[in-house]
């Protein structure tokens, strides 16, 4: 067995992971929970197949929330994408795959999922046409420093969705696996949970189950894969929110950084 | 009219944070940020590239398992001070390497399934295309009994004597050396099956045997690659699970097209696929169930494999999961 090392950086006894999940004072009893339609919404995935599956998802739950999205409803035509987009290649399903592969008018220049200048134009409401909108769906990569930084998505007017990428096996054994992608349900600061809406977790009837896990578990895998978060949203929110990155924008790799990873 | 909201997060900035958001956007979610060094002469992060592959085998009525093979520095990535990605490897570079690591891995798999079917892969029909040269070769060498290694240079066919040399099916005539003459072998099996067409279709599986690699990157032929490589993928699943399980058809070709397929390979659609498969259960490199649409081994060729498993299995973490 060969588990591999985790970049020298310290890991789970350090300042570094207590920093990850605490919470500030003033906002510490927060819980937040996405509305998402379990029995409609659901694509299971069967074999390594977990993040086209949750970008499918992603795609049922902006269709839920804003409806005359020009997107597909239909489960099945979600199914075929997944498995389309699953098993082409060894290295594993990337965000520009995903969209080389996404039978909507999704993005393909990958530029622009910049987490940069993105605009803030004139405010529309969307549900006063019953037009079709522009299908185009966002997917930002993140890497949220804490916990609480998984919070500001859920105050959007429909929360953003974000698909959280993590090494299951590492977070529950301590031993490497595939990195897993599953959707964010639920932030507990108070209980320090978070409840995932994995599509490996299926039951008879191929429902998705929810799955709650502790910060602390969950930590472990996610922390090895940059606490990586995908922001899924469809283009015409850009116009209604402002989507800022905090302290991404000062990119400058901190000087502490850079002593750990000296020869 | 909405109201204006504002989001925003603080981001981890460190290395690994950034290079895995860059192999989330362009490369593929089985890479990994492994080793990370600053370079204090350039100001770079240096980031060495892992593989974290799994293969997934559902055996039919049969618990599922997983095997995930770790592999080291399959590529790298150079960040700035500032967070910039400077330098990458490039996703198909990585695509290739990777699956190079995987064959490497499962080299002794293939070795075994060539040398299984030296007797068989001469019949095969695609062999008989791709490699019309070397059939022809051979059969003018057993009717004339010597050939001009002059004549063949002349007409571009040189290139395909070599493995024959190489393989002693054909020997340079140590008194003439424009002469090529039958080997010992070529004439015991001449003697044995009296048959220029048997005997040509044993030398060419003896070439396959030993030569593949040969045929592949000097003569760039590629199309009976399927033949070869199919079985191994199915020998692979069955090493791996540890007992020959019976897989079906269509997870198969799935993981062929994924793990499988070389450059050049042939067969894409499914009747070609059935065709082929007919031809190797004949040929006894693999087994049919044809009522459930399911593929297994044959026990005599697995025994050969098997016993590579503790070795395979070395690099690689094994999960089980029930059904």
């Amino acid at each position: 067995m060969d588990i591999i090392e985790d970049n020298k950086l310290p890991l789970f006894n350090d300042k570094r992971y207590s920093y990850m999940i605490s919470t500030q004072s003033g906002i510490k009893n927060v819980s937040k929970t996405l509305s998402f339609d379990l029995l409609k919404n659901s694509i299971t995935s069967k074999e390594s197949d977990c993040f086209p599956s949750c970008c499918s998802m992603a795609a049922l739950y902006w269709k839920h929330h804003i409806p005359n999205l020009n997107l597909e409803i239909n489960l099945d035509y979600w199914k075929k994408f997944r498995k389309k987009t699953s098993f082409q290649n060894i290295k594993g399903v990337s965000l520009k795959g995903i969209y080389s592969n996404l039978p909507l008018n999704a993005t393909n220049n990958h530029n622009e999922i910049n987490t940069e200048n993105l605009p803030t134009i004139e405010l529309i409401d969307v549900n006063n046409t019953n037009e079709l909108i522009e299908a185009q769906l966002i997917f930002i990569p993140k890497t949220p420093e804490r916990f609480i930084d998984l919070i500001p998505p859920f105050s959007a007017t429909v929360p953003i969705l974000q698909i959280l990428i993590f090494d299951d096996l590492y977070s529950r054994r301590e031993i490497t696996g595939t990195a897993h992608a599953s959707i964010l349900s639920n932030v507990n600061l108070i209980e320090k949970k978070i409840q995932i809406i994995d599509p490996q977790n299926f039951n008879k009837e191929e429902i998705i189950i929810m799955r709650n896990i502790d910060m602390k578990e969950f930590a472990k895998g996610w922390y090895i894969l940059g606490n990586s978060v995908i922001w899924v949203y469809p283009r015409i929110l850009e116009r209604n929110l402002k989507i800022e990155s905090g302290s991404t924008n000062i990119k400058k790799i901190k000087q502490e950084e850079i002593t750990k990873y000296l020869n | 009219m909405m109201s204006l909201i504002t989001i925003s997060i603080n981001e981890r900035t460190d290395p690994l944070a950034t290079a895995m958001k860059y192999i989330i956007k362009n490369l593929g979610l089985n890479v990994r940020p492994g080793d990370i060094k600053f370079i204090k002469k350039d100001k770079t992060f240096l980031v060495k590239l892992n593989a974290v592959v799994p293969n997934e085998i559902i055996p039919l009525g049969r618990a599922k398992k997983s095997i995930v093979f770790i592999f080291k520095n399959v590529g790298e990535m150079i960040l700035s001070e500032n967070g910039n990605i400077n330098q990458t490897s490039f996703a198909h570079d990585l695509e290739d390497h990777i699956k190079t690591e995987f064959w490497k891995v499962h080299q002794k798999v293939e070795e075994t399934i060539k040398d299984y079917g030296k007797d068989v892969w001469g019949r095969l029909p695609p062999f008989k295309w791709f490699l019309r040269p070397l059939y022809s070769i051979i059969n003018r060498l057993i009717i004339e009994q010597e050939l001009s290694k002059n004549k063949l240079i002349s007409e571009d066919y040189w290139k395909y004597v070599i493995p024959l040399i190489k393989n002693n099916i054909f020997n340079i005539d140590p008194h003439n050396e424009d002469k090529l003459i039958c080997s010992n072998y070529l004439k015991l099996l001449c003697e044995k099956y009296d048959d220029p067409i048997t005997v040509s279709e044993l030398a060419v599986g003896l070439v396959i045997k030993n030569s593949l690699d040969y045929i592949m990157n000097e003569l760039n032929i590629y199309g009976f690659l399927s033949y070869i490589d199919f079985p191994k993928i199915y020998y692979i699943d069955a090493l791996e699970y540890g007992e020959l399980i019976e897989v079906s058809y269509k997870d198969l070709i799935k993981k062929y097209n994924r793990f499988g397929r070389r450059i050049g390979s042939t067969f894409k659609r499914d009747t070609n696929f059935k065709y082929m498969i007919s031809e190797l259960v004949n040929a006894k490199i693999l087994s049919e169930n044809s009522d459930k649409e399911s593929i297994s081994g044959v026990e005599e060729l697995f025994e050969k494999i098997v016993v590579y498993r503790e070795e395979i299995l070395d690099n690689a973490n094994v999960i089980i999961e029930g059904l």
